[in-house]
């Protein structure tokens, strides 16, 4: 008998187990539309969104939007893919451009223009008002699928004080007073014949150098996007000024340690996102300022970070419910708020001028000049193939001419090699 | 006397009960094993993305794969690994087994110690080696530094330790290609050595115990040394069990993928792709942005055929000198 119960047991188990695996669908009874939300904000960036969220939450009784940070954004990629193939996407998401252009080829994505256009949607002049080029490039042949979320620019962060120590009372404006700064800000202290302070200090990044490509009137793809073109002549000169500044008048640290060591005052200038702001805020004590990135043969910016998207199986209440979201969250007023807080980029030209932004401009010295590179700002080629590719630009081509391994020629050519070798597969 | 005895003694419950016993196991592998291994096979002919299948591709991806540098360096890096484990692990635990087959007073303390990393989660195992490794904060530079030693930078090095080697030796040339593996993977390997050799010394343990007495008290007898009994006794009548764990260890060997995922990076497979392994690889191209399916499965395959190659060339070379 008992062993006749043990096996029943056993198959109740795994009945139970097969069920349990069926998931199911959150009905809700009350009236409310829950939203999923699956983003990768975490830190400062995700207590800021959630509090966001939160507010949206009590302005709107009859949404609920679920915020869920999946952490980095490659798991956040991989759990967007993942939860597509298994038919069960949240409703709305961060996304790369180069992840949406892939949900829409499978028909994963709600195309936007009928909720811009619609009752509810925005006016000429609201559509004017977005950053130049942000909505057209969350659009896909005259669609908009996306909307910009949290974009990002680099920056310069400097120490004023130590500057000021060699009588330098202004950020590296163009490529030869950048290389300058740094010579002369790169010392032996103490005299015991050991570097204690850095010109500068970085981390091995691509957007870093496609930012100095730009600058040097280069190109990361050519025109039709089916070829590297970063293996140029401007792309080795640019990759040799990093390399050089990064390895001669600064060091280059894993992660995000070089901010550490900013703060700490042992390097005087890093480059970095305007994000940074958030994760450095009351860690410093000197005079900080930020500037825009020092001009090569012309202006250039590539702007970073994602957008969000609706999927098209969420249900009609919970896609208008994003709808809804997603217009208050780029609204000028909450986009300043949430620029203010976190350094993203507003998205809206108008936001600048908002109380919150002003009030932020007047505590960071710069960063007004700083989110003006917007209004010049390039955007990286949108191609899943370009995003696979893109990890061998760091990888081969940017990782190993800073450690020296290959000179940037030889270390542009192989990482070209490469990405022509993703490019031709997709 | 109950339905179910009489039923029992008509032995026609035997067979059902069997295979209720089985229906557990049984479910879990068909669902979670065989079915995944069959629609991988069928999957790798055809172009998946996000779940659907968007045409039949034949050969297609295989003929990619082949061209892909990428592919073939992250097999590279694959043997290096299961090279750098395999035979090490295999020592190491052995020689710990026959130190732990011994009859001492502490002996379940010292078995317990070596079992505490097979149990103890990956995921905080990777971590915490991380942060052993780490180039400024990690113990194992400060005790490098305390010992007069320089740091290295660990799981941030893409050098080769051969030519880490040659250039500790001054010698200013060493001929590309034999670099050999980043010391980076090195440090991966050393954590999977020390994680993975408790579960090998319990096998082995076991193996040394079904050795009966009478043939130790024999070659004692006969005067043999300890060197002796160890060779003509132990190794020849462990073979079995040596043999059971060289294939095991290949085997996971290669399939490794947590601690690659969790130790090194950003990005993962890093520094320079010289810890990119061939199941990294396959997670990168079946489930990142734009993830192809098909494609990842055609590496599944190709893995699963070259673990099937080596498990049989083993079978055929090894276990003729396996007694049973």
């Amino acid at each position: 008998m008992k062993r006749y119960v043990t096996a029943v047991v056993a198959v109740l188990a795994v009945v139970a187990l097969i069920a349990g695996c069926g998931g199911g669908e959150e009905e809700s009874t009350s009236g409310v539309v829950t939203v999923q939300f699956w983003h990768a904000m975490g830190g400062p960036l995700g207590d800021a969104l959630d509090a966001l969220v939160d507010e949206f939450n009590e302005l709107h009784p009859a949404i609920d939007i679920v915020s869920i940070s999946m952490g980095r954004y490659q798991a956040l990629s991989q759990k967007i893919m993942a939860a597509v193939a298994a038919g069960q996407p949240p409703v709305l998401a961060q996304a790369y451009e180069a992840w949406t252009g892939e949900l829409i080829e499978n028909g994963s994505a709600v195309p936007l223009n009928s909720y811009i256009e619609g009752g509810g949607g925005l006016t000429l002049a609201e559509l004017d008002d977005f950053v130049p080029g942000m909505l057209d490039n969350n659009s896909w042949d005259g669609t908009v699928y996306s909307f910009p979320f949290n974009k990002s620019v680099r920056a310069i962060y400097w120490n004023k004080d130590l500057f000021a120590v060699e009588g330098l009372d202004h950020a590296p404006t163009n490529w030869s007073e950048y290389e300058d700064f740094a010579r002369r800000l790169t010392k032996d202290t103490d005299g015991d014949g050991e570097i204690d302070q850095w010109g500068t200090a970085g981390q091995i990044s691509a957007w870093m150098f496609e930012n100095l490509l730009l600058q040097n009137d280069g190109q990361i793809l050519t025109e039709d996007g089916a070829a590297a073109a970063f293996d140029s002549a401007e792309g080795v000169e640019a990759l040799e000024f990093m390399v050089r500044l990064l390895t001669k008048w600064g060091k280059v640290t894993s992660g995000y340690e070089y901010q550490n060591d900013f703060q700490a005052g042992k390097v005087a200038m890093i480059e970095g996102s305007t994000v940074s702001l958030s994760f450095m805020e009351g860690k410093y004590t000197f005079n900080m300022a930020v500037a825009p990135l020092p001009e090569g043969r012309g202006k250039g910016c590539y702007v970073a970070g994602t957008n969000v998207v609706i999927f098209a199986e969420a249900s009609q209440a919970q896609k208008d419910a994003a709808w809804e979201f997603i217009k208050w969250f780029t609204s000028p007023e909450t986009s300043a708020r949430w620029a203010a807080r976190t350094g993203y980029a507003p998205v809206r030209m108008s936001a600048m001028e908002s109380g919150a932004m002003q009030a932020r401009f007047g505590e960071i010295e710069g960063l007004e000049g700083v989110l003006r590179q917007l209004e010049f700002a390039s955007y990286e080629p949108r191609s899943a193939a370009w995003y696979a590719g893109r990890k061998h630009l760091e990888e081969m081509g940017v990782e190993s001419a800073l450690r020296q391994r290959m000179t940037p020629p030889e270390a542009l050519a192989k990482a070209a090699r490469l990405v022509n070798a993703e490019l031709a597969g997709q | 006397m109950t339905w179910l005895e009489r039923l029992k003694r008509k032995k026609i419950m035997d067979p059902v009960t069997a295979a209720l016993y089985l229906v557990p196991a049984g479910v879990i592998v068909v669902v979670f094993r065989l079915l995944p291994i069959g629609s991988a096979f069928l999957l790798s002919f055809f172009d998946v993305k996000m779940g659907r299948i968007r045409g039949f591709v034949g050969l297609a991806q295989y003929a990619r794969l082949f061209q892909d540098p990428t592919f073939w360096s992250s097999l590279g890096t694959t043997a290096y690994y299961v090279v750098g484990v395999v035979p090490l692990s295999l020592f190491l635990s052995l020689f710990a087994a026959v130190l732990l087959n011994q009859k001492i007073r502490t002996l379940g303390f010292y078995r317990t110690v070596y079992f505490l990393p097979v149990v103890t989660s990956l995921v905080a195992v990777s971590m915490v080696w991380k942060w052993i490794f780490h180039p400024r904060l990690g113990l194992l530079n400060y005790f490098l530094q305390f010992l007069g030693g320089g740091s290295l930078q660990w799981l941030e090095e893409p050098r080769g330790i051969f030519e880490m080697a040659a250039a500790g030796l001054n010698w200013s040339w060493w001929p590309d290609g034999f670099a050999g593996p980043s010391l980076a993977l090195i440090a991966v390997i050393v954590v999977a050595i020390w994680r993975g050799i408790g579960y090998n010394i319990v096998i082995f343990l076991a193996g040394l115990q079904n050795i009966p007495d009478q043939y130790y008290e024999a070659a004692r007898i006969d005067g043999a040394n300890p060197r002796q009994v160890f060779w003509k006794v132990t190794w020849p009548l462990l073979s079995p069990t040596t043999f059971y764990v060289l294939l095991s260890t290949t085997i996971v060997s290669f399939q490794v993928f947590t601690q690659i995922y969790l130790m090194t990076g950003p990005p993962v497979g890093g520094p320079m792709g010289t810890t990119k392994v061939i199941v990294y690889y396959l997670f990168e191209k079946g489930f990142d942005a734009g993830g192809n399916m098909g494609y990842a499965s055609a590496v599944a395959l190709i893995l699963f055929g070259i673990i099937l190659t080596l498990t049989l060339v083993q079978r055929r070379i090894v276990e003729r000198r396996v007694y049973y």
